[in-house]
């Protein structure tokens, strides 16, 4: 089932605009531009500490960019109340370990605090929604499960349903498939592909680049605190980019089904 | 642990509770029995007007139950409440089980800015002042422990346990130095160290009708978080994700708690482990729903305390032993059992 409705929308719904930022004078993010459409798929990638996580808490206004602006549906940033932000993008977090001994169909249900106000209850609208999300997630059989018990993969799946119970159009996931097997970190990423087709505009932080090049539909590559790429994949993973941006000496070649293969020979020592 | 229904639970601190405070209003020095009690109570409740029906007990017996035993017990239920409820918050809020009112150096903090009070002769003036200093105390220190854990926006919460603890001590040594200087003058020293000690001798309706208002605010906007509350258990990063302001929500909640700990403190002085323990076993047998917790913390902090005074007004008149000694006795091998079962859980 594919929705195109909102994919003919041709206004960006995330823009950034020569945003910088630094951390005690070391600059972490310069220049950064870019504009995101709805039901596109963004790969956010980069090398360790290329300024994605910085970048993404910018997005999330948990931090103050020095310079420059995002504007989220045509809105500065700035401007948005954080319970408004909620209902315009949610954030998937890494996998953290969550201690407490909520029930899978409660953390879901958090995804709908956005739209309740102070003492209204859950209504049956929203047990619908959270219904829905949970079986789009395939975590409906767990709904009764303490969240503190689950798998990693699960948990994952359980944080994809809140995102989705709280029907935003803009969902960041933060390295969302780091902790998980091969068969897991598929699953998750099949997932924002299908969020992607809805007509939702997906942006994941991801290391893995032969998964980020295979599901993404436009790669953002982050390097040296400025955005060196945001193109297709395929123009992206280049064995230049490899060897400059991540010092990787590795031949790219694409596979029996046309897919990219990174094939790694050796780490490019000392030219910093 | 399988978590106890709510509605079983809530029922069971109810009865006792209510058991809790008529056993407390009929035992006393004075021998008043107890259907001279109930008629007693049941003549305040009717305002007088079914005490021809009822049947005349004597005046000094009337009294007694209004003006003595009843508004001390209605301390009790409401200081136990208030310390038991602010326990939960903190807890929550901090997402630390060691978290507690004495523990951040709030109570300590509210005594210091009691203790200021009584020294500069203001407390006498009217009986605002104690609890507006009191209140001052919990929120200069709840705040100067939050800004000094945090950094950046993020407050890693054994820094500021650390420094809850740290703070404290500086109050704790403050509150000596200031009795310390007011030896010499007889009158304010004894008044610090009466103070100090806590207790509920002699409270009045006047304390009731000190803490009651600002009990019934301060637990309404407390269960107005409830959401945001269970929601900040996950951490800051899903809390945010999800619309929760974390700032905002955590400066109005400290600054709630400390207006009620500092309330609390200024009435009945420093009181210990009731907003440490109580709310952890409540927790324990509900789980950590806040929209739960927090209703049965007061109740069960109600309870706790009024069995406590009742301990304390047991005892002879010239060996009485301190309520904060009765809560600290029972509450702290009570925390140790919980710390061993922790263990033994974790263990497997």
């Amino acid at each position: 089932m594919m929705m195109t409705s909102f994919m003919t929308k041709p206004s960006s719904s995330l823009v950034s605009e020569s945003l910088s930022f630094a951390y005690d004078s070391a600059p972490v993010l310069e220049d950064v531009n870019f504009s995101l459409s709805q039901g596109e798929l963004i790969g956010l990638i980069g090398p360790n500490g290329a300024g994605k996580s910085t970048l993404l808490r910018l997005l999330l206004g948990l931090s103050q960019p020095d310079t420059g602006s995002i504007s989220i549906m045509g809105q500065p940033l700035g401007d948005v109340k954080r319970r408004d932000l909620a209902r315009q993008m949610t954030l998937v977090p890494q996998d953290a370990q969550i201690n407490d001994a909520f029930s899978v169909e409660e953390v879901v249900a958090m995804g709908r605090n956005p739209w309740l106000s102070r003492f209204q209850p859950v209504g049956r609208k929203d047990l619908a929604i959270i219904r829905d999300a949970m079986e789009q997630t395939d975590v409906a059989l767990l709904a009764k499960r303490p969240v503190n018990q689950l798998s990693g993969g699960e948990r994952q799946r359980v944080l994809i349903a809140r995102a989705i119970a709280q029907q935003t159009p803009i969902i960041l996931l933060d390295e969302a498939t780091a902790n998980l097997d091969i068969c897991h970190q598929l699953e998750v990423l099949e997932l924002a592909k299908s969020l992607a087709n809805q007509g939702k505009l997906v942006i994941a932080a991801i290391h893995d680049l032969a998964m980020a090049a295979r599901f993404c539909d436009r790669l953002l590559l982050l390097a040296d605190s400025r955005l060196q790429a945001d193109d297709l994949p395929s123009a992206v993973i280049t064995e230049t980019n490899l060897a400059r941006f991540f010092n990787l000496h590795a031949e790219v070649l694409l596979d029996s089904h046309q897919q990219l293969l990174i094939r790694p020979i050796a780490a490019i020592q000392g030219n910093g | 642990m399988k978590n106890v229904p709510f509605p079983l639970l809530f029922m069971l601190i109810s009865a006792l509770l209510i058991l809790g405070i008529i056993v407390a209003v009929i035992i006393g020095p004075a021998s008043i029995s107890a259907l001279e009690v109930l008629q007693a109570l049941l003549n305040g409740i009717s305002g007088g007007l079914l005490q021809g029906l009822v049947s005349d007990i004597a005046l000094w017996q009337q009294t007694i139950i209004d003006q003595v035993r009843l508004p001390r017990v209605l301390t009790a239920v409401l200081v136990g409440a208030s310390l038991a409820v602010c326990g939960a918050v903190l807890q929550g809020l901090f997402r630390n089980p060691l978290a507690s009112p004495s523990v951040l150096g709030v109570s300590s903090g509210a005594s210091l800015g009691a203790v200021v009070a009584i020294f500069l002769g203001l407390a006498a003036s009217t009986l605002w002042v104690l609890p507006l200093f009191a209140f001052l105390g919990a929120a200069v220190t709840l705040l100067v422990v939050y800004q000094i854990a945090t950094y950046r926006g993020h407050t890693p919460m054994g820094t500021l346990l650390l420094a809850g603890v740290a703070v404290g001590a500086f109050n704790v040594a403050m509150s000596s130095l200031i009795l310390a200087l007011s030896l010499q003058n007889w009158e304010v020293g004894r008044t610090i160290v009466y103070w100090t000690m806590g207790g509920l001798d002699g409270r009045g309706w006047h304390h009731v009708l000190l803490i009651l208002p600002i009990f019934i605010v301060a637990f309404t906007v407390m269960m107005s978080f409830e959401r945001d509350l269970d929601i900040l258990l996950m951490g800051e990063i899903h809390a945010n994700a999800v619309g929760v302001d974390v700032p905002k929500v955590r400066l109005i909640l400290l600054l709630v708690t400390a207006l009620l700990t500092g309330c609390a403190v200024s009435v009945a002085g420093g009181i210990g482990f009731v907003g440490l323990v109580v709310p952890h076993m409540i927790r324990l047998l509900v789980g950590p729903h806040h929209r739960k917790l927090l209703p049965l913390s007061a109740m069960a902090g109600a309870l706790i305390l009024v069995i406590a005074d009742l301990m304390v007004r047991s005892g002879t008149s010239d060996t009485s032993i301190p309520l904060g000694v009765i809560t600290a006795s029972m509450g702290a091998p009570f925390f140790l059992f919980l710390l061993f079962k922790q263990r033994k859980l974790m263990r497997g």
